[in-house]
């Protein structure tokens, strides 16, 4: 009797999503977002659109064990950060080659100017150009604007290290961005 | 603790460089793989094979060398350098194009060396790191400037140090060299210890010597240049001369983790892998959850102990079927004779780990 009310309490504590409605619902509010997290980090918008392709998909493997979107949303971003680090990895100078070839939104924005993009590309070139923890940690910092600890929880890392990261990170970067940074934003 | 204020200019740029990119469509085509996917996913399965097969390949390149660069005795060897092998598979879809593409040119494993701490100070880690292209030295100094995979060990070169480095002989005869990129380098920072100095010099010395070939590393020594020109001293360290590699017993951390990687994923079980020089060659592990709780724990035999080197140690196979997923720590420690009672305490190495 316990038992059997135990679980049904346990079962009315579920969302009434099940895994297929979390992946469409989740989709349709994060699809573009964790892609765009994605390119900042890996550069490429199709290998981002792979990789968080990927998140997705092992997110609805295990709805049954997040439950909530709150806790999908922190694990796919979480798959998003590993899965874009692993094929850098992989990649190594390769995507630095390639990564050239195809500005991401060059399908885009109809009427940027060739300042505009200029200034993109020279963004995500040294965000590429950073050590691996500080692209990610300011990454989540200045594009998701996530607090110190989800960021910290994220990667896995202390609150400490998430500080000293972003700030070295953002120190390299406005050196990087000089040019960009004393024009009107 | 409050969080650091943005730097809304950096935010305003990286905002705008995002602001072109409009994904195409992919819901279709995740839906057509979920439904694909038997319940709990395949990549449970996946993830574990792949494991287990880069937990092989590590255990085949650790086998029948003991000894690193800077041991005394007779042959000069390797750390643990596999030369093809994933150590971090992440959660994807097994039949996802997004798999690391495994044609896609040549990788190098370079072994590098980065300063962490021990009780006994500064010491050296070793970490092995993938790179696209074939082996080049500068390649190696340049994973140093980007920094360690391990949090805990540290980036003590800035992007941008190193402009050349070259090996002009054969084996030990010959000579490596490496070229700054200026003089900034010549004075130790301020906030820097002499022993961090040391250590980081040191890493440079480890790494060249560790990458001069695709198998043992070459004991040769290190040459500091500024342009054409050997430099006097970088961090304060004196560097006129050819350096020689520090002794692994002064300059090694005695406890190293091989596999699992930093943020390695497993599932099912893993075999660990590492070297170590410690009393009677035992060796212990932990796995911790996030709250510190020990929730596997178990000890492994290395190869040897004393002199030469560090030695290899391997796991029984850890078993994690049973753990809820996420961040675990594992933690290697040299086992303490005196139970924490005298001298220093015994080196460890630990990984941030997440269980699927």
């Amino acid at each position: 009797m316990t038992h059997a009310s135990t679980r049904d309490q346990a079962v009315t504590d579920h969302p009434s999503w099940s895994a297929d409605e979390a992946l469409d619902e989740l989709y349709a509010a994060h699809w573009r977002q964790l892609v765009r997290l994605s390119v900042l980090l890996v550069r490429d918008t199709g290998t981002a659109e792979e990789v968080v392709q990927d998140a997705f998909v092992a997110m609805h493997g295990r709805w049954s064990r997040l439950r909530e979107p709150d806790r999908a949303l922190a694990y796919l971003r979480q798959s998003v950060v590993n899965g874009s680090r692993s094929v850098l990895r992989h990649r190594g100078v390769v995507t630095r080659h390639a990564a050239s070839q195809l500005p991401p939104g060059s399908r885009g924005g109809t009427d940027e100017t060739a300042e505009a993009v200029t200034r993109r590309d020279a963004v995500l070139d040294a965000l590429r150009s950073l050590p691996e923890r500080q692209r990610e940690v300011l990454t989540l910092r200045y594009y998701l604007d996530l607090p110190e600890a989800e960021i910290a929880e994220t990667l896995g890392i202390s609150r400490g290290a998430v500080k000293s990261h972003a700030s070295r990170g953002s120190a390299t970067l406005r050196g990087l961005l000089a040019d960009h940074l004393t024009g009107d934003l | 603790m409050n969080d650091d204020p943005r730097d809304e200019q950096l935010v305003g740029l990286i905002s705008e460089a995002t602001s072109g990119v409009e994904p195409t469509d992919r819901l279709a085509e995740i839906r057509g793989r979920t439904a694909a996917a038997p319940h709990r996913g395949r990549w449970y399965a996946a993830g574990g094979a792949a494991l287990l097969a880069a937990a092989a390949v590590v255990a085949v390149a650790l086998l029948g060398t003991s000894v690193s660069p800077g041991a005394e005795d007779d042959g000069p060897a390797q750390d643990p350098s596999p030369t093809v092998t994933d150590p971090a598979p992440v959660p994807s879809g097994s039949a996802s194009p997004a798999d690391p593409p495994t044609g896609a040119g040549t990788v190098t494993s370079y072994t590098t060396f980065f300063v962490g701490d021990t009780a006994r100070g500064p010491r050296l880690f070793s970490e092995v790191h993938h790179e696209g292209g074939g082996r080049d030295l500068l390649s190696a100094l340049t994973l140093l400037e980007r920094g360690p995979l391990d949090p805990d060990y540290r980036d003590d070169w800035p992007l941008g140090a190193f402009v050349s480095a070259g090996f002009d002989g054969v084996g030990a005869d010959g000579q490596l060299s490496v070229v700054l990129a200026g003089d900034s380098l010549r004075d130790r920072p301020a906030g820097m210890s002499e022993e961090e100095a040391q250590m980081a010099v040191e890493s440079v010395i480890w790494t060249l010597q560790a990458n001069a070939s695709e198998g043992e590393p070459v004991m040769a020594p290190v040459q500091f240049y500024l342009g054409r020109n050997p430099i006097d001293q970088v961090l304060g360290v004196p560097t006129s001369e050819p350096l020689a590699a520090g002794a692994s017993e002064d300059v090694q951390a005695q406890m190293n983790v091989a596999f699992p990687a930093e943020d390695q994923v497993v599932a099912g079980s893993f075999v660990a892998l590492g070297r170590n020089n410690g009393f009677e060659a035992t060796m212990t592990w932990t796995l911790t959850d996030a709250s510190g709780a020990v929730v596997r724990d178990g000890f492994a035999q290395a190869e040897g102990w004393g002199e030469g080197g560090l030695f290899p140690w391997e796991t029984e196979p850890i078993d994690v079927s049973g753990l809820a997923s996420g961040r675990y720590t594992f933690t290697a420690a040299n086992d303490d004779p005196s139970g924490g009672a005298e001298g220093f305490g015994p080196d460890t190495d630990t990984r941030s780990i997440i269980v699927e």
